[in-house]
């Protein structure tokens, strides 16, 4: 039999983690390093299943706001959505989320989980501390509206919502921001939650994905 | 359930708001009369009519402002808090004794 | 029991699956039905039509309108009581009992009550067992026994019942020739359509109902229309959905199996169709006595034949029609009894003497006769009519199994009158019509007052026409649609002087019962209701609700109009408390040391919606636990989770000016780097919420709030700039940090091993300072607190490092004994300190002169929130004031909200209490009348109805100089 070699990383490696990570380690994920800190890259030998929960907290993001925002964010080569509560991909493979008339929150790109720039950045902004005020879940496969509508009151079917879309809104009676990201093949809504309320949405998500066959899932589910 | 539209985000459940009281003006603090605050702290119109509300979007936690009809529950117009509110507030009356 | 022999052949029997057969147990007997078979028609299949008792007489009762919508068949489904044996599917193995008898439902002990009817009128229980008093307590428990319904089954297991949303162009409720029509109309102009029906099938009437002589318009028109509503990429079905209630902006909840729906139509059209009505006479409830429309439902849904002979009482044409389709499938017809005279339209008459029926036009039937023990008809009376609900004494008597009657129609309002609907009754229709409908409702078809077959499917597209036009997808004018048949009878009452002539089935209530409520002086249709419970059964009124406005209109000299129906309110239908209930969302938080504190054993209590560790340890050692932890931390060091406390980012040019402004102290001045306290008062001058402010820069504050109060102060800030306009960006960053208390003498040393970057020495950081610091890779804001009064620490950082920096500091206290404490602990500690917890130790009333705040309010400055009233309350004479007190550690120990008290009058109450290990006694806070509130004086405090006098003594009670938390 062949010797397993290969260091095991686990959340507890690092100083930065997920608000999620104990729900991970109980149900056997595995992890790789991402953004510092360990991210769930799959969830045992599990068969690739019709809609997947990803814990994507771990990845970077940032938010600024303020009058200079927009100029800030064109300086910096990232996209600037056209009206509040859109979403928009930057060259970088960064999100950049418009929450507001001056506030925008920029995630990641997936792969690498990290962020060329953080608000700190900014300095003409003012920061909005997202990386840790809220954790970062993506849902993404089939039925995600009618998964959504067991928890949520907002149409997002495709007409209603579509790519791009972001609706700030109430979901399992917690305040969250749902993005339908846009320029993916497939259908991807990142939600972002109060991250101490994160165990508790991701129970939810699960409860309401369970009829379609969705369930917990790692990174590699994306690639 | 009633819908209310919301300015930043659109036409959602009223549960998602939070109602913040009316619009009232505040009478100067350091030269009203005793009456004139206890008036605008203690008193509401309550009349049947088109009243002016503030209102919370918590979600997003976006304050913005409604005109309702108390009687129809008619939510006739919403609109940004900017619209009524454009000038700096300032408080620069020293604080002096006050009489009543 | 094999039932095949009994069954119409195909294509009655719409519902039936005849190559499956389900085996069931009713009443412990075995039965078998075809899927597809209600728990109602696989009985009748079995030929057997006793069901139910009812509820008052315990009278037998049978299937009455093979709809659900009447009490008669209620059956008990395990531990579910009160189940629709008409409604119900049947499965394998289903177990069914009859409800409400005393023996065996065909052996009933009880019926005998029906013997006693006319000594025990309306209100009967509440007027003989009231006085004397007492007596009704003896009684309630055996009339209670004798007047249930179904039995609950208390050792239930919950089931998962959730809700879900629903988002549509157009709602149609009811899939009727009306319904299939207006929804085709409606997705044919491009709208999204959501079709709604309350049985396992569409088609309502045209699934069951003959509209013609030769029977064949109603199957053609229904196969045609589904056919299309299937295809129809904008159409989705829901059938075996019932549409519960109309709410505001056309909410409507939608049952189906175990979901409740939540839909939200931008247009809503109820077809929701009519109900038939009764006819009211003796022994109208006898099994065998069914709706018109029951007896077609037992043949086309089911197959089954309702009868061997029948008659057919009517007061319209759709009686001929019942006649012609019991005629076609086998049933003697032995006699069309016409309530009206010279109005059937004359092919129905041909029709019926073609099959040899006679017809008694003018007559009613006046009495059904029964078998023994009322469990089936065998005749009826009939007699003619001689005036309004009056008849002749020459009476026919007829013999049949089978009685179908049919009064006219009641138009199912309910959904249109939650909604705000009118109903008023046209005279010379003896019909309720429905009118002033809100903006985005329409109505279609039978509830429109629409009858004729053809106008129905033009009202249906009408109605569609309607919401076309409200969602901008067409702008043609609806037609006008209009319809001239008459199908009710004005006047289907005929009251027997022996009674058992019943309006309500649901209540056993007898025509003479309304009458009599209304002598009683209860002329208003809802007190009859409240007096005589008319309506109130599972049926809502459905039938009885007509009759009822006719009888009290008749006998209290109004029109009907007049007086109206009672209120229809939500649930249209029963529903369970679980689909209201759905998944249960019970939001919870948790900090991110959570973990830790369950793994230290940690006894977790809630503290708003997250959970805190109380203390440590045994659970049921509360005291000796926090006891053992406050002594640790006051001698060696401790670490507590303060992670829930809320925290509020303020940025920008204008931050010191809006600090200023929200909180009572001054701030303009504040140095960077150093903390200060900060209170918050509303408009009223009352204390709401404190914290501690840090000047991080001077344009950048960072300040605490309680864990329950921080969602206020936020919304109350952002809300106050939304006017002010102050150039600040105001943050709430309570979960985006969460931080940890190292208190006692031994922190500095445990801080020490893991701060590299900042002096921590008394001097270089001492009481009050701030700063931020690196602990050991983990980016910190470190405050000098002095909460619980010794040297402390609190650090706060990113959440994401919340439980790295708890490991790091749990393993560089080790050397020093470190232990984790809980929040019940921190209570003891700052009582001991005398400081206030707002909103345990305030309330509604306190403003800072009560809580001695004096020193934090500064009125030099322009302006704060509250400000003005905080000068006036101040400047009225004081009455009560927050002061400690102290009790030898034997004395009795007072506890949260126990009174104080002078003389007779309560001045005051306590606030918090405990005993303190440190000072060796019970310290307390508590309001004192301002004449008792100095350091010396004696305050009376009432101890579960005894008196303790305890000593007032100048705050804190450990450590007046204050030199433990300055170290």
């Amino acid at each position: 039999m062949e010797e397993i070699t290969k260091n095991i990383i686990t959340p507890e490696t690092y100083l930065a983690r997920s608000p999620l990570y104990r729900v991970h380690e109980a149900a056997g994920a595995h992890f790789e390093a991402c953004a510092s800190a360990a991210q769930v890259v799959s969830y045992g030998d599990q068969s690739e299943p019709l809609t997947a929960l990803i814990d994507l907290s771990v990845q970077h993001r940032f938010g600024i706001r303020g009058a200079n925002a927009i100029a800030a964010l064109s300086a910096a080569g990232l996209s600037v959505p056209e009206k509040p509560n859109q979403c928009l991909n930057s060259a970088n493979g960064e999100t950049v989320l418009r929450l507001g008339k001056t506030e925008f929150w920029v995630l990641g790109a997936m792969e690498s989980g990290t962020c060329s720039a953080d608000s700190s950045a900014f300095a003409d902004c003012y920061p909005v501390y997202c990386q840790d005020s809220h954790a970062c879940l993506l849902l993404s496969g089939e039925h995600l509206p009618d998964i959504m509508a067991k928890l949520c009151g907002v149409d997002l079917s495709e007409s209603a919502f579509p790519k791009g879309s972001i609706a700030q809104t109430s979901v399992a009676r917690i305040n969250a921001i749902i993005s339908h990201l846009p320029d993916k093949e497939g259908t991807h809504f990142v939600i972002l939650c109060d991250s101490a309320a994160a165990e508790y949405l991701w129970a939810c998500l699960l409860d309401a994905m369970d009829e379609f066959g969705g369930k917990a899932a790692g990174l590699n589910y994306l690639f | 359930m009633k819908m209310m539209n919301c300015p930043l985000n659109g036409l959602r459940n009223i549960s998602e708001f939070v109602h913040g009281g009316e619009v009232k003006e505040m009478p100067d603090p350091n030269s009203c009369s005793d009456k004139e605050w206890a008036d605008y702290v203690f008193f509401s119109d309550n009349a049947i009519s088109v009243v002016t509300e503030w209102w919370l979007h918590a979600p997003s936690g976006y304050w913005f402002i409604a005109e309702r009809h108390t009687g129809s529950d008619e939510i006739l117009k919403t609109y940004d808090p900017s619209v009524l509110f454009s000038e700096r507030v300032e408080f620069s009356a020293p604080a002096t004794e006050v009489k009543a | 029991m094999s039932d095949t022999n009994m069954r119409l052949n195909a294509p009655m029997g719409l519902l039936l699956n005849r190559n499956e057969q389900v085996e069931f147990l009713f009443e412990g007997q075995r039965y078998q039905g075809y899927a597809g078979d209600c728990i109602a028609s696989a009985l009748l299949a079995n030929d057997r039509w006793l069901m139910s008792r009812s509820f008052k007489y315990h009278r037998p009762r049978g299937p009455l309108t093979m709809a659900g919508q009447d009490a008669n068949t209620l059956v008990q489904l395990g531990g579910d009581p009160n189940a629709l044996a008409d409604r119900t599917a049947i499965a394998p193995n289903m177990q069914i009992e009859g409800q409400n008898y005393n023996g065996t439902l065909d052996k009933d002990r009880d019926a005998i009550l029906g013997n006693f009817g006319r000594f025990m009128p309306v209100g009967f229980y509440y007027r003989s067992f009231f006085k004397p008093m007492g007596v009704w307590d003896k009684w309630e428990g055996y009339i209670r026994e004798k007047a249930g319904l179904g039995k609950l089954d208390l050792n239930f297991k919950p089931e998962y019942y959730d809700k879900k949303y629903l988002f549509t162009d157009v709602m149609v409720v009811g899939s009727g020739p009306a319904g299939l029509s207006a929804a085709l109309k409606a997705a044919d102009g491009g709208a999204k359509v959501l079709l709604v029906e309350e049985m396992p099938l569409m088609g309502g009437a045209l699934a069951y109902n003959r509209f013609d002589i030769e029977g064949i318009t109603a199957d053609r028109l229904r196969a045609e229309l589904i056919a299309k509503v299937e295809e129809h990429d904008n159409i989705t079905v829901m059938v075996d959905t019932v549409c519960n209630a109309w709410f505001t902006d056309n909410y409507l909840p939608l049952i189906q199996g175990k979901r409740l729906f939540k839909v939200r139509a931008k247009e809503c059209i109820i077809a929701s169709g009519a109900y038939e009505q009764h006819v009211v006479f003796r022994n109208n409830d006898l099994p065998g006595v069914v709706m018109c429309s029951a007896a077609t439902r037992m043949m086309k849904l089911y197959a089954i034949k309702p009868g061997e002979s029948s008659v057919v009482l009517t007061g319209n044409d759709d009686g001929y029609l019942t006649a012609l389709e019991l005629s076609d499938q086998g049933v003697n017809v032995k006699a069309v009894v016409d309530m009206r005279e010279g109005v059937a339209t004359p092919q129905l008459i041909d029709a019926l003497s073609e099959r040899g029926i006679s017809l008694h036009q003018g007559y009613t039937v006046y009495e059904a006769l029964a078998e023994k023990g009322n469990k089936r008809i065998k005749g009826v009376d009939v007699r003619k009519i001689t005036a309004k609900g009056e008849v002749g004494n020459a009476s026919r008597i007829i013999d049949c199994d089978l009685l179908c009657m049919s009064a006219g129609y009641m138009p199912a309002y309910q959904l249109l009158c939650q909604a705000g609907a009118q109903l008023s009754y046209a005279d010379e229709l003896a019909e309720f019509t429905l009118s002033k409908l809100p903006e985005h409702l329409h109505i279609a078809g039978s509830v429109n007052g629409i009858h004729q077959l053809d106008s129905v499917v033009a009202d249906g597209q009408r109605a569609a026409q309607l919401a076309l036009n409200n969602l901008n997808l067409s702008d043609e004018l609806p037609g006008k649609v209009s319809c001239s048949v008459k199908p009710n009878f004005d006047w289907p009452i005929f009251s027997h002087p022996k009674g058992k002539d019943f309006v309500d089935f649901d209540e056993d209530l007898q025509a003479k019962d309304i009458v009599n409520a209304t002598r009683l002086g209860y002329r208003d249709v809802q007190l009859v209701k409240r007096f005589s419970t008319v309506g109130m059964g599972p049926s809502q009124g459905r039938h009885s609700a007509l009759p009822t406005a006719r009888l009290v209109a008749n006998s209290t000299d109004r029109t009907v109009t007049e007086t109206g129906v009672t209120t229809a309110r939500p649930p249209f239908a029963p529903e369970k408390l679980a689909h209201i209930a759905g998944r249960i969302f019970d939001p919870y938080r948790r900090t991110p040391m959570h973990h830790r504190h369950l793994e230290l054993g940690a006894k977790m209590i809630p503290a708003g919606n997250w959970r805190r560790p109380a203390f440590y340890g045994d659970p049921n050692k509360r005291d000796a636990c926090i006891h053992a932890e406050s002594v640790h931390v006051r001698n060696k060091v401790g670490l507590i989770d303060v992670s829930t406390l809320g925290g509020i980012e303020l940025k920008g040019p204008d931050a010191a000016e809006f600090m200023n402004r929200i909180y009572t102290f001054a701030f303009l001045k504040q140095p960077v780097g150093k903390t200060r306290y900060a209170v918050y008062t509303n408009e009223h001058g009352v204390v709401i919420d404190d914290g501690v402010a840090c000047r991080i820069a001077e344009d950048h504050f960072y300040v605490t709030a309680t864990t329950s109060g921080v969602d206020r102060v936020y919304r109350d800030m952002t809300k106050w700039n939304a006017q002010w306009r102050l150039d600040v960006d105001i943050l709430n960053v309570t979960s985006a940090y969460c931080a940890v208390n190292l208190a006692g003498p031994d922190a500095r040393k445990v801080l020490e091993k893991l701060v590299t970057d900042t002096d921590l020495s008394p001097e270089g950081f001492p009481f009050l300072a701030y700063g931020e610091a690196d602990v050991a890779g983990i980016p910190a804001r470190l405050l000098r607190v002095g909460f619980v009064g010794e040297l402390g620490y609190e650090i706060h950082v990113p959440s994401r490092y919340g439980e790295a920096l708890w490991d790091l500091l749990m393993e560089a206290g080790e050397a020093f004994d470190i232990k984790p404490f809980g929040v019940e602990t921190q209570r003891l500690l700052r009582l001991e300190k005398g400081h206030v917890i707002v909103s345990q130790d305030t309330d509604g009333m306190s403003h800072p002169g009560e809580l001695s705040m004096n020193w934090a309010v500064n009125r030099k400055k322009p302006f704060f929130v509250g400000c003005r009233s905080v000068d006036i309350v101040m400047a009225q004479p004081q009455t009560r004031k927050l002061v400690g007190f102290t009790l030898p550690a034997e004395s009795k120990k007072p506890e949260e909200g126990h009174l104080v008290l002078e003389g007779d009058g309560i001045t005051g109450n306590v606030t918090s209490c405990e005993y303190s290990p440190a000072m060796k006694k019970i310290v307390g806070l508590a309001f004192a009348g301002i004449n008792s509130s100095e350091p010396g004086d004696k305050i009376s405090i009432r101890v579960d109805g005894q008196i303790v006098e305890a000593e007032v003594v100048s705050l804190p009670f450990y450590d007046p100089n204050n030199a433990r938390q300055e170290m």
